[in-house]
């Protein structure tokens, strides 16, 4: 037992220690930067091309997991004629309208229209029992797929990772532990500095090693994707832009069987709403979101793009990977 | 020019189009670009160019060789036209039977060169220099015009015979400057077909033409009308044609009607 409390690490003078072990630290975190660089591989894959037929709700998922795709749903709800976004006193409510035909629904926005009945108030839509729930199916169908693209980060990256980070909190955490207790045992109590070293270096490990849920893949063909559509997007508002001059908004126009506007809030997130008749859309849900995940989830927007967030939603990134994190992170 | 592969129906990409493109990617063969516009270009032009050559078939076709200047090719120029042609892995690619600079100065216009057997020597060393530098099969087009030189000694189907003879080059026949020069001028264009080799048509250009007092002009802005289509029916019967492309750079139509156009002349082509 004496090697453990009398050799030139137990017994050394604690400054001199604090500076080995901010050394120490340092470089623990910078491989396990480094490794985590390459884990994700994703960048050497070529592109996939970009489908004829593009699936807005599956770049929306891409762009910014199941909440994504709930706003999505909304909107397209809100722009058929589906549902409106109401204000009754300080409440904000979405309510059923009367549209004359479900013929235009695609089943997702169907399922999505059952889910609200009549009314509902926006942060429903992100609760546990709300309408992401109801997309469970969709959410696991685009994860699997997304995965199987390598678009997402899957858990052969994150298990690939995992060793790493295990043993940089272990480097982080038994040389403080060690070096508390024997300071302890040599009856020295004024460890506050060591132990700020140790948990400032676990925080950041912690950090560093949180993978994005996207990755380098998914982040290129989501650029792309943008690229391909950036003209759609001003095209697509421009029909919408508020005005103070009364005029008839055009009915759904389709655009190879898309209506533009659903598939621009689908690549480019529900941002690209501001300044259109559909802003009261846009900042309803930054604050239903907002509500909604201050209620049940601590993440700010700030851990967004994190597969690893504690939210219970189980889905993060939010559209900080695409469309700016007042979309709402998830 | 027969070992070319045949490339089908496509379009001159415009920024315009480029989200109804990647949308009907099936219904569009394949795209010409506008050189000039990748020359120098941004880091975000590049990657559209990628972009686009993942998904089509992409033809270089430039503006600024100026073939027919007598002070030669601007080898600055050329060279980066060379790289664009070896990044993008054409089939072919094409520019002018024109001048666009005189004395180092760019005149921003695609002017008609004299007839004679001087020019014809111009445009035959100019187009051996590019056919130097590069390797790729060179197509030239016959332009529109408002003037012809007094000076001139030789028609133009005799002109572009004599040059496409000589330089071995493909001829990229637009059959919308064919008709206006034809209507402007007073010839038929039928007429000019006989004369010309047409074992040497590798691709064309059509769109609609415009009336301007009494004068056809080719604004790229129009759709293609019944007489132009007439051109283009006979010159599909009469060749191999590898490829056809429509020019639309203004007065944007809904995309739907591209499209009809496009599969019009599919049928043509076919037939």
């Amino acid at each position: 037992m004496d090697i453990l409390l009398d050799n030139p690490l137990a017994t050394m003078y604690g400054p001199y220690f604090l500076i080995l072990y901010g050394f120490l630290i340092f470089f623990t975190l910078i491989v396990l930067a480094i490794y985590k660089s390459q884990v994700d591989k994703t960048n050497n894959l070529s592109l996939p091309p970009i489908p004829a037929q593009v699936d807005q709700y599956e770049i929306a998922y891409l762009r910014g997991g199941i909440n994504e795709v709930a706003r999505s749903v909304i909107f397209a709800l809100m722009q058929k004629g589906f549902i409106e976004i109401l204000k009754d006193g300080t409440k904000t409510v979405i309510n059923k309208t009367s549209p004359p035909t479900r013929r235009n629904l695609i089943q997702i926005e169907q399922l999505a229209l059952d889910w609200h009945g009549n009314s509902r108030e926006p942060k429903e839509v992100f609760e546990s029992n709300g309408l992401v729930a109801q997309l469970e199916g969709y959410r696991q169908m685009y994860q699997a797929r997304l995965e199987q693209g390598q678009m997402l980060t899957g858990d052969d990256m994150r298990s690939s990772l995992a060793l790493s980070r295990w043993a940089a909190y272990l480097v982080i955490f038994g040389f403080g532990a060690y070096k508390l207790l024997a300071s302890i045992a040599h009856g020295y109590y004024n460890v506050i500095l060591l132990v700020i070293f140790s948990i400032t270096g676990l925080v950041i490990a912690a950090s560093i090693a949180r993978l994005p849920r996207v990755t380098k893949l998914g982040k290129a063909y989501l650029e792309r994707l943008q690229l391909a559509f950036d003209n759609l997007k001003y095209q697509a508002q421009a029909p919408y832009i508020a005005s103070t001059v009364p005029r008839v908004i055009p009915q759904q126009a389709t655009f190879a069987g898309v209506d533009p506007l659903l598939l621009s809030v689908g690549v480019f997130g529900s941002a690209i709403l501001a300044g259109t008749v559909f802003d009261s859309y846009n900042q309803t849900f930054q604050r239903a979101q907002q509500q909604s995940t201050a209620s049940s989830c601590s993440s700010g927007c700030g851990s967004s793009c994190s597969s690893e967030s504690s939210c219970s939603s189980g889905d993060s990134g939010g559209s900080s990977c695409g469309g700016g994190c007042g979309g709402g992170g998830d | 020019m027969e070992k070319l592969t045949k490339l089908g129906i496509g379009i001159g990409f415009r920024q315009h189009f480029k989200s109804d493109l990647f949308l009907h990617q099936t219904e569009v063969d394949f795209l010409e670009i506008t050189s000039d516009h990748y020359l120098d270009a941004r880091p975000q032009k590049i990657e559209e160019l990628k972009l686009l050559k993942e998904h089509f078939p992409l033809i270089p076709h430039s503006l600024e060789l100026s073939l027919g200047s007598a002070e030669g090719i601007d080898e600055d120029y050329l060279e980066k036209v060379a790289e664009l042609v070896e990044f993008v892995e054409p089939e072919w690619f094409s520019d002018h039977i024109c001048f666009t600079k005189s004395g180092g100065v760019k005149i921003g216009h695609l002017a008609p060169v004299p007839y004679t057997n001087e020019s014809l020597k111009v445009l035959v060393k100019n187009i051996s220099k590019v056919k130097g530098r590069i390797k790729t099969p060179f197509i030239l087009e016959n332009i529109s015009y408002t003037m012809r030189f007094p000076s001139s000694e030789m028609s133009e189907s005799e002109f572009i015979t004599r040059l496409l003879q000589e330089t071995d080059c493909g001829l990229l026949l637009d059959v919308t400057n064919l008709y206006i020069n034809s209507k402007n001028f007073g010839y038929h264009w039928r007429g000019f077909l006989d004369k010309i080799p047409l074992e040497k048509v590798v691709q064309l250009h059509f769109v609609g033409s415009h009336k301007h007092n009494d004068y056809l002009i080719d604004a790229h802005a129009h759709k293609t009308q019944d007489d132009i289509w007439e051109v283009f029916r006979e010159v599909c019967t009469r060749c191999d044609v590898k490829g056809a492309i429509l020019e639309r750079d203004e007065n944007f139509p809904p995309f739907e009607e591209i499209l009809e156009e496009i599969k019009t002349a599919r049928n043509l082509v076919k037939n």
